[in-house]
């Protein structure tokens, strides 16, 4: 898999951050800071409609304004039809396979792949199983462990 | 004379016309693929893209590290903000259990 920033013709780069990358960067995590940073220099960076839902769980009334000025700047994808359906197909055909994802997860994968979007996590054994996605190949200088 | 309204941006606002300098292979560039009627359009568009990304750079610049140890005693490691999320969606997991309509 190539390591470009990849841009679409609206100018949206081509990657859809979890909700760990964003919190490891929001905490001073210098990996994920830097991660998150060369990966917006290629264009408008997405999080799913789950990962904001999750940012604003975590979030102390203190740290409102910073937080929600840096949701503002990425694309929040919604759960629009398309997405529901392949979050809805994708827990079938996991659970067809005897194996389970949680609904946030399933969310966020069938956000990426609805949108042609490459997944950028931390966790990324929660998603070996979704087949067609593609997640950001971290180094270890990327990953927080 | 401005020509084109505001409407041709997707903005609400008056137009402006200003006076750029843009390399003359560069110029060249755009003549060749763009129609004359929709430069204007195509170097709002560039604009916009790029704004877009440094304005998105500039606030993960200034968001890098908000979230404070004091605020966030449950996340002061990267193995507990993993744990943080993995409970929180735990919440979710679907399970089948016998007898579920």
């Amino acid at each position: 898999m190539a390591l470009g920033c990849w841009k679409t013709a609206l100018g949206m780069s081509r990657y859809l951050l979890d909700t760990g990358p964003v919190i490891q960067h929001l905490r001073g995590h210098k990996p994920s800071i830097q991660l998150i940073r060369r990966l917006a220099s290629g264009g408008k960076l997405s999080i799913a409609a789950m990962t904001r839902i999750e940012i604003r769980v975590g979030m102390v009334a203190a740290e409102q304004y910073i937080t929600q000025k840096l949701l503002t700047r990425f694309t929040t994808l919604m759960l629009d039809r398309a997405v529901a359906d392949r979050t809805g197909d994708l827990i079938a055909a996991m659970r067809q396979r005897g194996a389970s994802i949680a609904l946030p997860d399933a969310m966020i994968a069938a956000t990426a792949l609805a949108n042609n979007l490459i997944l950028v996590t931390y966790n990324q054994a929660h998603f070996v199983d979704v087949g067609g996605l593609s997640v950001y190949p971290l180094f270890d200088s990327d990953s927080p462990t | 004379m401005a020509t084109n309204t505001s409407s041709d941006y997707e903005y609400g606002d008056k137009v402006h016309k200003i006076t750029v300098t843009i390399p003359a292979t560069l110029l060249a560039r755009m003549t060749e693929y763009i129609p004359a009627r929709r430069r204007s359009q195509f170097i709002v568009r560039a604009i916009e893209e790029q704004l877009a990304i440094e304005e998105q750079l500039a606030v993960l610049e200034e968001s890098a590290g908000a979230w404070s140890d004091e605020n966030h005693p449950d996340m002061l490691t990267e193995a507990d903000i993993d744990q943080w999320i993995r409970n929180l969606r735990g919440t979710w997991v679907l399970e089948d259990r016998v007898g579920h309509e």
